[in-house]
């Protein structure tokens, strides 16, 4: 995966990932975080990628655009893909 | 692939080593009824309970529910039987046994309620009291002593004594710990917590039987960070605190569970207050984070909490003094400032002692006008992406199973004296090596100090040095770094170098993860889990037009910058406002702190805040109402649910979760370069005693470090 899959996230303030350590519904965002967290500090080294882990939490992703407004996404059992999915939706639809 | 150091609960096979199987097998084992083949059967007054093999008879009488009263004996020191007071009839046995140094042996049959016991017991207390002042009435210790509730049970209501009593030389200890040694019935916890815990060799027994005498042999004070413990250890008035005497009697007080935030650890504590004053802090034992200590100034700087105070909001007049003012004034001067200064050129400031609560109001307001800049005091260089990055990863108990441990930048004794008690643990009874590249102290146990340059940091992790090899060959290595290192410019570069070093010298590997990060304030993780970082568009371009401080003390901020200060001490912060919001102290407030470990506990208000102020995360969610941007949250609860949903594990508080580790992808992004090797290393607390706008307010404090420079001078 390249730096250009996420040129956008420069339009994003904060991007934080709840995940469990080990339960079967985040394996796909802890392996998504593993192989990709380096190409996503690399395409914007400015942008917080908050991991929080907590045993049982469910998998989700919360992005902060301007003026505070959040997002969140579930991840709960979706594979790699599905997560880089996620992300890359939520960083193409900035609210205006 | 994942690795995940497991959370360590706190049964520590690793405590048995310390004084014996004995006192070990007592608190890694719970008795259970069915037959095992560890476990001996005894009878307590007629009941029959298993205990493992080896404890002693105290311990059984413990399990059977059966209380013995004691005076030397105390489950964290090594075993003395001098007291005689914990005698119990053993059948079989011709005399009465000391329970506390009596091991069980099978089919014991223990009777502690006999007419020999009663008897025993009486006896001994007529001995103590021979040479006790009979001065409960003025004694600081009365309501809450040992001898005085036994002499309740056992004592006698006449005495037998015509002769005069022995008076023995009050010590002088230092301005905190007050000593009346005529009390002093000799059990010699005070001796072997010196020795044994805090790891100075200044306390002793001087002369034998009707001379002896409990002091420093040369008159000096207690030169421990954690002297103050000897105050709870003294089951009599000997020793008491010297601040609070004479102020409170105990059944006046009032206690509320609270959380320490004087250096990184989160000690559990209890607030005693009598009105609206806090009157002491003691220590309530959580054994997975402080097990019953605390150091000095989490103890003794509650003086400050009635010094210095920002009691009512001021604004700086046309005459550049500040003045008092509503807070309907100040709210709506600073909302108008806020709205008038374009987002960019806003800096929110979060200090090193601030609540989570507080810090996400103020953060989620900042980001709700489109400010992005926040950051905590201190730390602005500090990436907030990877909770292992910056947390104490092995946990507090873990350090006890380390072999080796490898200090970066921290002199932990001053940093964290509990901390430092299991370190000396780590060292004195599981042998394990401490060497220290950083500041060269006397950490109370033997250390090798390798350096305090970056030069030889690079060496260790190059894998050149000689050290290199040891640490790969340990079974639990630990690497501990200082937080005064996460204030470096060059923090990141060497961060990266010393998480490479981790993967490649095996301090993280399988379940064990032991790169660690010690914090030296309560609120810094709390600030670093929420994100209280710089967000995408933050960036310094803009020169500050506002800065925000939330009771931090040192920030940038460029002549003509316009500051509001909320905090609850007036000092250096609050002198460069042109507003000043007065907030609560930790004492004053409902908040949650994350200690180094990661563990989310939640200190509760002992007290309301000192004249107008108010609750810091209800001003900010005053303030964003007249801004415009009113937060979304009402009552505590609900930002606390807010924290959850920022950090899911805010929502599980005492509890440490496990971290998740990158395998170095943490830094793989920041570019290589070299460190800065002209800043030496060093330990963020130069003097343990001042480190924080309120041990810097404190009196107490300060006759501290003014002795403390007096007996080193
Ligand atoms: S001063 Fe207190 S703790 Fe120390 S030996 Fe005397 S009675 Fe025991
Ligand atoms: S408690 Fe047993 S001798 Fe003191």
């Amino acid at each position: 995966m390249s730096k250009a899959a996420f040129t956008g996230l420069k339009a994003v303030q904060e991007l934080r990932f709840h995940l469990c350590q080990t339960s079967k519904g985040s394996e796909g965002v802890r392996n998504f975080l593993m192989s990709s967290y380096k190409t996503l500090k690399a395409a914007s080294p400015s942008t917080p990628v908050l991991i929080r882990e907590s045993s049982g939490a469910e998998g989700k992703l919360y992005a902060r655009y301007d003026m505070g407004v959040e997002k969140c996404v579930k991840l709960e059992g979706l594979d790699a893909k599905g997560v880089e999915k996620c992300l890359q939706d939520l960083v193409s639809s900035v609210p205006k | 692939m994942t690795r995940l150091a497991v959370a360590r609960k706190a049964s520590r096979e690793a405590y048995k080593t310390l004084f014996g199987a004995r006192a070990g097998a007592m608190r890694a084992m719970s008795a259970e009824a069915a037959p095992n083949p560890d476990t001996v059967p005894v009878t307590v007054n007629g009941q029959e309970v298993h205990v493992p093999k080896g404890v002693t008879v105290l311990y059984a009488c413990e399990q059977a529910g059966v209380d013995v009263p004691r005076f030397c004996y105390h489950h964290k020191l090594s075993i003395a039987g001098n007291c005689r007071m914990c005698l119990v009839e053993v059948e079989k046995s011709p005399k009465p046994v000391a329970s506390c140094a009596m091991p069980v042996m099978p089919g014991m049959n223990i009777k502690t309620t006999t007419d020999l016991v009663k008897k025993a017991r009486e006896g001994v207390m007529e001995f103590l009291l021979i040479n006790h002042p009979l001065d409960c009435p003025i004694c600081d210790q009365g309501g809450e002593c040992e001898l005085q509730d036994q002499s309740y049970i056992f004592g006698s209501d006449r005495s037998r004594f015509t002769e005069y009593k022995r008076a023995v030389e009050d010590k002088e200890l230092g301005p905190l710990v007050k000593t009346v040694m005529t009390r002093c019935i000799h059990c010699t916890r005070c001796v072997r917590f010196s020795t044994e815990i805090a790891g100075v060799q200044d306390m002793g027994i001087t002369g034998r039987g009707n001379q002896a005498e409990v002091g420093t042999y040369i008159s000096k004070l207690l030169a421990s960070e954690l002297s103050g413990n000897v105050i709870d250890l003294c089951p009599v008035g000997a020793l008491t605190s010297k601040p609070f005497a004479f102020t409170a009697r105990s059944w006046e007080l009032e206690g509320t569970p609270s959380i320490d935030v004087t250096d990184g650890l989160g000690s559990n504590i209890r607030v005693d207050t009598r009105g609206n004053e806090v009157m002491r802090i003691v220590p309530r034992a959580n054994e997975e984070v402080n097990e019953e200590w605390i150091s000095d100034k989490a103890r003794f700087s509650y003086d400050a909490l009635k010094r210095q105070r920002l009691d009512r909001p001021m604004v700086r007049g046309s005459d550049g003094k500040l003045q008092e003012t509503s807070w309907e004034f100040a709210l709506d001067y600073v909302a108008e400032k806020l709205k008038a200064t374009e987002p960019d050129a806003i800096r929110a400031v979060a200090g090193k002692l601030c609540d989570a609560e507080s810090m996400i109001s103020l953060k989620d307001m900042m980001n709700k006008l489109g400010a992005s800049h926040t950051t905590p005091e201190g730390m602005a260089n500090v990436s907030a992406d990877v909770r292992s990055s910056y947390l104490f990863n092995s946990n507090l108990v873990g350090v006890e199973d380390a072999d080796y441990v490898l200090l970066i930048g921290t002199n932990p004794r001053t940093e964290a004296p509990v901390l430092n008690v299991r370190l000396r643990r780590a060292v004195i009874a599981g042998g394990a090596t401490v060497t220290s590249v950083g500041p060269n102290a006397d950490l109370s146990y033997p250390s090798t100090h390798l350096g305090d340059t970056t030069a030889t940091l690079e060496e260790i992790t190059s894998g050149k040095h000689a050290v290199c090899e040891a640490i790969k060959a340990a079974n639990n290595p630990m690497v501990i770094v200082g937080s005064e290192l996460l204030r470096r410019a060059d923090s990141k570069i060497l961060l990266k170098k010393i998480h490479a070093m981790c993967d490649e010298l095996g301090v993280v590997k399988g379940d064990w993860n032991g790169f660690n990060v010690l914090h030296d304030a309560g609120g810094t993780v709390g600030a670093l889990d929420i994100g209280f970082v710089p967000g995408t568009s933050a960036s310094n371009d803009v020169p500050a037009k506002l800065v925000y401080s939330l009771g931090a003390e040192e920030f940038d901020a460029p002549a003509g910058a316009f500051i509001v200060y909320q905090g609850h001490h007036g000092a250096q912060g609050a002198s460069k406002a042109d507003v000043i919001l007065p907030g609560a102290a930790y004492t004053e407030k409902t908040g949650t702190y994350v200690n180094t470990e990661g563990r989310a506990q939640v200190a509760v208000a002992s007290m309301g805040p000192v004249g107008q102020a108010k609750e810091d995360w209800r001003i900010l969610r005053a303030l964003s109402e007249f801004a415009g941007v009113p937060l979304p949250y009402n009552t505590h609860e609900q930002v606390h649910r807010r924290l959850a949903e920022v950090a899911p594990h805010f929502a599980k508080l005492n509890e440490v979760e496990a971290t998740l580790w990158m395998n170095g992808a943490t830094y793989a992004h920041e570019k290589a370069r070299k460190a800065d090797a002209s800043i030496p290393f060093k330990s963020s607390v130069e003097n343990f005693f001042m480190t924080d706008v309120i041990s810097k307010t404190s009196a107490t404090m300060a006759k501290c470090t003014e002795a403390r420079n007096e007996m080193n001078a």
